[in-house]
């Protein structure tokens, strides 16, 4: 028997393997501020033309050239995965630093070597020289410069920082835009929460915060993870009994092998 | 009596291309737009000849929200149509993203048809304040402006169209009708789930294996019966 069917369910075990390894990387950053969670995607393998007598063929063991031709398929592969990029939920700290964006839309942040890269998390910190950087060290973009003097800061839904000094006056410190993207599943995840636009993506689209198809800023709030512990529980059981029903193919098909085997009696 | 063997051998080899089928059904039970290839029946053609037939359930699969406006989905007839350096070939499988020259590509980077051609975002992707939204009749749009609509289609039969791997189809005869709009909507947002059903899948492979055995047992029969055959002519 040839063993097609066999590595057809290898790739399925194979496939349901990625896809543990998609959800426990999900359920390792169910507290990781902003994560937007990931999706596997498959897609199937090629299909073999297997050609097939008729049950009444009159010349066993012979392969006619018979118009019959079955296609069987050779199993699955991972194709991709996909971040989704649903709103998680906002979650007060009281923290006048931490930002989360409600809607659509990214952080710009400028890493340390000068490129651009978008973030969701929101938890910004003032460095030594008073710029405001994000937890990983990268400057917001347009720079926010908070002077010595100042002791609280404002930062309205649509991005306006404004800082009351000692002496009770309030001034505007600068604008914070957020970039949107055209096709944000195309961004590519960087690690650290930090993500970078592709060609796929499209480049980014700045604008003021509670603009068209922006999102708002939300001063004191950041932005929890989007897994959904439920969701990926199921996915996990999901995924758990189709690699099971995967090993099932296998055991059948080692079983008929055996009969096979003894369909010649010594 | 030899051909009795050769009849459930044959049998047996229908079992084996069967197992072969239903091992990737199961592999494929979470591919999106995977149709699920039912068992392969040999009926009778129109001039009388014997002729196998495999038949593939259409069924409507599950439709799973992805919050990603570019995941496309079909709600009841039709395929969308992607040119691949092969041609066009028809697909329910959805997740569409947006390639390096604005063009709306499938996973694979083939371009997906409109009623215009291949749909490109070029001219409109850059303005502020805009959204891509693609309403139920398949019609994309960015902000208020029409960037085209999708063509959705399905072959004159559905039995010609042969897999190519990736979710696609193909047909032979190459000629594929638009669906009308009424026979489908296009959900933005969702994707539609294979639509296997590991319950039929698992019967399935109980069935085929229990033949098989039984075909195992047949073949010992007929071959002790013919061992009888040689002690009918011994000489005492």
């Amino acid at each position: 028997m040839s063993t097609r069917a066999l590595r057809t369910a290898a790739s399925g075990m194979y496939a349901q393997q990625v896809n543990i390894e998609v959800i426990s990387n999900n359920m390792a950053n169910m507290n990781t501020t902003g994560f937007k969670k990931n999706k596997a995607e498959f897609q199937e393998l090629m299909y073999q033309e297997v050609p097939i007598n008729p049950i009444t063929s009159k010349t066993p063991g012979v392969t006619e050239t018979s118009s019959d031709y079955l296609q069987i398929g050779t199993g699955v592969q991972p194709s991709a995965t996909q971040k989704i990029y649903k709103q998680g939920d906002l979650t007060s700290t009281g923290n006048q630093y931490d930002l989360g964006i409600s809607g659509e839309g990214f952080f710009q942040v400028k890493k340390p070597d000068g490129s651009y890269v978008y973030t969701r998390d929101g938890s910004f910190k003032v460095n030594a020289d008073g710029k405001l950087v994000s937890s990983s060290g990268c400057f917001l973009e347009p720079e926010i410069a908070v002077s010595t003097d100042t002791v609280s800061v404002t930062i309205s839904t649509d991005g306006v920082v404004s800082a009351t000094d000692n002496t009770g006056k309030t001034k505007t410190l600068g604008d914070i835009q957020v970039a949107r993207f055209m096709n944000p599943g195309g961004l590519e995840a960087l690690g650290g929460n930090l993500y970078a636009e592709t060609p796929n993506s499209g480049t980014a689209i700045l604008g003021t915060p509670g603009a068209n198809g922006f999102g708002t800023v939300q001063q004191g709030f950041l932005e929890a993870s989007n897994v959904d512990v439920v969701d990926e529980m199921v996915a996990m059981i999901a995924a758990q009994r189709a690699y099971e029903l995967n090993s099932k193919t296998v055991q059948t098909v080692e079983n008929m092998m055996t009969v096979e085997n003894n369909l010649k009696r010594t | 009596m030899i051909k009795g063997i050769y009849t459930v051998a044959r049998g047996m080899d229908y079992s084996r291309k069967n197992i072969e089928a239903v091992a990737n059904n199961i592999a494929n039970m979470n591919s999106t737009g995977y149709k699920k290839e039912g068992d392969f029946q040999q009926i009778l053609n129109s001039v009388g000849k014997t002729e196998v037939r495999q038949i593939r359930d259409y069924s409507q699969g599950n439709l799973v929200s992805t919050e990603s406006p570019l995941d496309l989905a079909i709600k009841g007839n039709g395929f969308f149509e992607v040119n691949t350096p092969n041609g066009i070939e028809l697909t329910r499988n959805g997740k569409f993203q947006i390639s390096d020259d604005g063009f709306l590509v499938d996973s694979e980077g083939n371009k997906v048809m409109g009623s215009q051609g291949e749909i490109n975002f070029s001219n409109s992707m850059l303005n502020e304040n805009q959204k891509i939204t693609i309403d139920r009749s398949g019609e994309i749009k960015i902000g208020d402006q029409i960037v085209d609509v999708l063509k959705i289609s399905a072959p004159a039969n559905l039995q010609d169209l042969e897999k190519t791997g990736a979710s696609n189809y193909t047909s032979q005869s190459g000629d594929y009708v638009p669906v009308s709009e009424d026979n489908f909507s296009v959900l933005s947002g969702y994707v539609e789930e294979s639509n296997v059903n590991p319950v039929i899948e698992m019967e399935k492979m109980i069935q085929i294996n229990k033949d098989y055995e039984a075909s195992q047992k047949v073949v010992n029969a007929i071959d002790s019966s013919l061992d009888r055959l040689k002690e009918v002519g011994r000489v005492l």
